[in-house]
């Protein structure tokens, strides 16, 4: 058993602490540190100061004094801050960093609780300095309560506000991550595609024994090694043509198969019958080159290869709902569910894996690759691909 | 077999063109020889040679039912093995092998000249000594031995100790009217319902009848985690971990949009995280 399941998880980045500054234009330039959340709640704490300054202004005669009134409100606003500000880093490392993780109503209570303690407490502690009354005298006064209590409802909203804000940075920091991948994933199975087209086409094994077919036929079958070596010649013009095309035709790959198959119809002789059914309106789609072919050779290597008295591969495209079913059935030997020796093996035998991250690639969530069983022997593999994500060229 | 006796001779080879040109070329290079029977797979091969008990066999290595190779490996077995020559198209790391070996091949499309050298080399073989007892052409023998035990055996060997019984790597589904197979690496994860086990995959979810606990004793442990009683899911479908409101621990998973609860019997598995 895998003892560190942490190899398994995305690495997410880092969070980041968020401060309620954040939220003015230009204040979320600077990346997160403990002196600069320190900093930000000084200046966010004074300008509430100033701000409520300015509404006292606005709502009282001028003739009050502001000067005294803002360095009164200056200190009441950054003792609060101060509060609010070690309450949370305090509350954070009490609890293994239980708060920043906290999300829904949890979270909401916890901002409110810290907002409000932390008011009641700087306009207490504020008024022991400024005047000397007793602390707690503060709490018999109803007006200063709800007037605390106000003020902590509307820091927690900001800070919360804040939060979410810094919560969804993060999750598209992490989308844009993803996407990044996908997108590296998609050029690497590009350039993997290519590769094994260029392998498929001159699979060695293919090419020697197909040669050896030829020597062996032009002495005794001359008509037999000029017909194998024209359909070996039309196979390698159009795998090479289409290998060098990022799209190819329904029609065109069923050409490149049906050379494939009769190549090596002339090599397994009764061990090989093949059917390519692909209807002359779908003939115009376009879609990816060498989609079908590894396909079709795991097949016969896979399926009728290894059993004696060999089968029929069938291919058949078809239309409905508007998706673009391709099938490709062998009643070869199937697949050894008992997982002994001689089972296809996933990923080496079928690579139906590949594949649908191919077509994931390639025409989105939308197509999907699946393996059947064929009746009465063998599989089929049955690709899927959306209409809408096809090219269709005028014919 | 006297030295006037002429030598008898298999061919083996699934593809008939290729049995017919290698007798052709055969009897342009050595016209004494006899070929006695020709073989379309491994298992006719074993027999007609137990049948016509031939001096020398061409085994091509790629056929259906057995390949060249296994018929190499049970000739071994038996009192008085024929010489075997191995026939092969392209096989890289064979190829090396019997190099290695100096065990004796062609390759295809053979050339009368290399054909020749053969032929010069069984001859060479057979004149040492007449009818050849177990071991008496023992470098041959202990070569081909050497070599089998190389190729057949360091498969195996590569691979991971497996257990006794090998994990599970294809779920059998019903779909309709037909069956459909799921390749284990597919799944994201299983969940029990009442009778059924649902599979769940990226793009889709099937019934199976297998138990949960059956899945577990069937699964690798090491690819498939339980994190409820009626949950296992593939390690390499999971994005991350996060707490929920109330405090449980739920898995993200990379393809599919749910959470799945952890039960506080498993959350130790993600300790580490």
């Amino acid at each position: 058993m895998n003892t560190s399941p942490s190899h398994h998880t995305a690495a997410a980045p880092a969070r980041r602490t968020a401060h309620p500054l954040e939220l003015l234009p230009g204040f979320g330039r600077w990346p997160a540190s403990p002196r600069r959340d320190a900093l930000y709640t000084v200046i966010f704490s004074s300008l509430i100061a100033l701000v409520l300054v300015a509404i006292q202004a606005m709502v009282s005669d001028a003739s009050r004094p502001l000067g005294g009134y803002l360095a009164v409100m200056l200190l009441v606003s950054n003792l609060c801050g101060l509060f609010i500000h070690g309450g949370m880093t305090l509350l954070n490392f009490l609890f293994g960093g239980w708060p920043q993780r906290a999300r829904g109503l949890p979270r909401v209570l916890l901002h409110i609780a810290v907002s409000v303690v932390s008011v009641v407490a700087g306009v207490a502690v504020s008024n022991v300095l400024l005047s000397g009354s007793a602390a707690l005298h503060l709490l018999a006064t109803p007006a200063a309560i709800v007037q605390c209590t106000l003020i902590a409802a509307v820091i927690a909203v900001f800070m919360l506000v804040v939060r979410r804000n810094a919560d969804r940075r993060i999750q598209a920091a992490l989308d844009a991550a993803r996407q990044t991948e996908l997108e590296a994933a998609t050029a690497r199975l590009l350039a993997e595609a290519r590769l094994r087209a260029l392998q498929a086409q001159i699979e060695p094994h293919f090419l020697y024994n197909t040669l050896a077919n030829v020597m062996g036929l032009i002495g005794p079958h001359p008509d037999q090694a000029r017909h194998m070596l024209e359909r070996f010649i039309d196979y390698l013009r159009a795998s090479l043509d289409t290998s060098r095309s990022d799209a190819t035709t329904l029609g065109d790959e069923a050409r490149l198969l049906a050379a494939y198959l009769d190549v090596l119809t002339v090599r397994m002789g009764a061990r090989l019958r093949y059917r390519i059914d692909v209807p002359d309106a779908l003939r115009h789609v376009a879609i990816a080159p060498m989609l079908l072919q590894p396909v079709v050779e795991n097949a016969i290597s896979h399926g009728l290869e290894p059993k004696v008295e060999g089968g029929e591969v069938t291919i058949s495209a078809s239309l409905g709902d508007g998706v673009l079913h391709l099938v490709v059935g062998d009643t070869g030997v199937g697949l050894d569910l008992a997982a002994g020796t001689r089972s296809r093996k996933p990923g080496g035998g079928v690579g139906l894996g590949n594949l649908r991250e191919r077509l994931r690639s390639l025409y989105g969530a939308g197509a999907s690759v699946s393996l059947l069983e064929n009746q009465p022997c063998g599989m089929l593999v049955r690709i899927a691909i959306p209409l809408s994500s096809l090219t269709v060229y005028p014919s | 077999m006297t030295a006037t006796t002429a030598w008898r001779a298999l061919i083996a080879d699934d593809e008939a063109h290729l049995r017919d040109y290698l007798e052709q070329q055969l009897r342009d290079v050595w016209p004494e020889l006899r070929v006695v029977a020709r073989a379309a797979n491994g298992l006719e091969a074993l027999r007609l040679i137990d049948e016509q008990a031939p001096d020398v066999v061409f085994l091509d290595i790629r056929m259906p039912g057995m390949t060249g190779l296994d018929v190499a490996a049970r000739l071994l077995d038996t009192p008085h093995p024929p010489h075997i020559v191995f026939v092969t198209a392209f096989d890289q790391y064979a190829v090396q092998a019997f190099d290695h070996a100096a065990v004796d091949y062609l390759l295809k499309p053979a050339t009368l000249e290399r054909l020749r050298k053969t032929v010069v080399r069984l001859k060479t073989v057979q004149s040492t000594g007449p009818a050849p007892a177990p071991g008496a052409d023992g470098v041959t023998v202990a070569a081909l031995q050497a070599l089998l035990a190389q190729l057949a055996v360091a498969p195996a060997a590569v691979a991971a100790p497996a257990p006794a019984e090998a994990p599970l790597q294809w779920l059998r589904a019903s779909q309709g009217e037909q069956v459909r197979l799921i390749a284990v690496d597919e799944v994201v994860y299983f969940q029990s319902n009442d009778k059924y086990t649902s599979v769940m995959l990226a793009d889709g979810e099937c019934l199976i009848r297998t138990p949960i606990s059956k899945l577990r004793e069937q699964l690798d442990g090491g690819q498939f985690w339980q994190i409820h009683r009626s949950v296992i899911v593939a390690a390499r479908h999971i994005a991350g971990t996060r707490h929920d409101f109330r405090g449980r621990l739920m898995v993200q998973l990379k393809d599919r949009s749910e959470q799945l609860v952890v039960s506080r019997n498993y959350v130790d598995l993600f300790r580490q995280m």
